[in-house]
């Protein structure tokens, strides 16, 4: 296996990978998790961001190079943003920036060496509590002068 | 997908993709800025007349367009009305008080979304797709083959549309399953089936990609190519100024 460049066959997974991910957050979970923020705010909401974490997750687990997590969340957040995201474009950048920084570091910090089950799931946890859900809020909190989301 | 790319004669179709690209992360931000209903009635109608305007869109397409998403957002606006606490009180509903800090909330969370999904639509409605890869990889400098993905992904979509029903008609052959239970065995083992088919496509894909050369030279020639042009220039700027001068003022006052 070529371990440093990506071959045709990891791109187009990446691609196949952001457009699930795009189809199923833009047509259903954004909605879903709009109701959940209403109902039960960032508590219930965090029920659904797993799902928007899978697909970049999915394709580090298969593809096990540096800068997969980054290029399939941008490839996902631009097909998100050409399918109509209810969140709009920032969001859609800004939420991927975040799952690929918690996501690469991880992977980084294990030298993409370590692939088992408890590595991904503690490389989700932190996409998932620390940056995919954490930052952006604290980052639009503030930036909104301590309004909440 | 639910909006697509139509071919016309307006003023935003000979726009590039990357300076629409700017004008809708401008959007975007002031969308994201405000939480007041003045503000987000403001920003809607500015998008609505620039589509009007720009795109050629008439009234009766915009209603046609933002009818599903409409109705998506009224029980958001109740939900929203219902939950966020205020102080002041505006009216009761058999028992709920509903306040003022409420509905101007949840009428200004609801219109955002409309606005987010209004120019995107405009973006969509008015760039070819195959710009978005030219773009990325003439202006924004992309290595071609990482530009292609994208291209790959939004054909993907009618495959896997494809691929997916006649997966869903081969599992119906076998007995429409009954009960809760049952039901979301069928959905797990329908999902699967569509991923797996899905990764061997992809396969496939790679396969034929590779066969013609795709990513055998680091440079490749294109039959188009797109050119910055002075209405391009204008949007960008002209989006980024009044962005920019906005939150100046918002900061300051």
């Amino acid at each position: 296996m070529n371990k440093k460049f990506f071959t045709t066959f990891d791109i187009v997974l990446m691609a196949l990978l952001a457009v699930a991910n795009a189809v199923l957050t833009a047509y259903v979970v954004s909605y879903i998790n709009k109701a959940l923020t209403a109902i039960g705010g960032p508590i219930a909401t965090s029920v659904t961001v797993g799902i928007y974490i899978l697909y970049a997750l999915l394709a580090m687990y298969i593809v096990r190079k540096p800068g997969t997590a980054f290029i399939t969340c941008m490839l996902g957040a631009t097909v998100q943003t050409l399918f109509g995201i209810s969140y709009g474009m920032v969001s859609a950048y800004g939420a991927a920036l975040c799952y690929t920084v918690a996501i690469e570091l991880f992977f980084a910090l294990n030298r993409y060496k370590n692939w088992g089950y408890l590595s991904v799931i503690f490389a989700s946890l932190l996409a998932d509590r620390s940056f995919g859900f954490r930052l952006p809020l604290i980052c639009l909190d503030t930036w909104n002068g301590g309004c909440p989301f | 997908m639910m909006f697509q790319y139509q071919q016309g004669e307006s003023w935003f179709h000979h726009v590039n993709p990357l300076p629409k690209f700017v004008w809708l992360i401008c959007i975007s931000l002031l969308a994201i800025r405000y939480e007041h209903t003045v503000a987000q009635v403001f920003l809607f109608a500015y998008t609505l007349l620039f589509g009007s305007i720009a795109c050629r869109a008439s009234l009766v397409r915009v209603w046609k367009m933002l009818y599903v998403p409409f109705l998506f957002s009224l029980p958001y606006f109740l939900l929203q009305l219902l939950f966020i606490p205020g102080e002041t009180e505006l009216f009761r509903l058999s028992g709920i008080v509903v306040t003022s800090e409420a509905m101007d909330y949840a009428a200004a969370i609801t219109i955002r979304l409309l606005t987010f999904i209004l120019s995107t639509h405009w973006f969509i409605l008015t760039t070819d797709p195959r710009d978005v890869v030219l773009a990325a990889v003439h202006q924004l400098r992309i290595p071609y083959r990482f530009a292609f993905a994208l291209s790959i992904s939004l054909r993907f979509l009618p495959i896997l549309r494809a691929e997916a029903e006649l997966t869903k008609h081969a599992h119906r052959r076998r007995g429409v399953p009954k009960g809760i239970r049952q039901q979301m065995v069928w959905w797990r083992s329908y999902i699967f089936s569509v991923f797996i088919g899905a990764v061997r496509r992809v396969q496939q894909m790679a396969e034929a990609m590779e066969v013609r050369g795709f990513g055998r030279y680091k440079e490749r020639t294109y039959r188009r190519s797109l050119k910055h042009t002075p209405s391009g220039l204008i949007l960008s700027l002209g989006s980024i100024c009044i962005t920019a001068i906005v939150f100046i003022l918002s900061l300051s006052g």
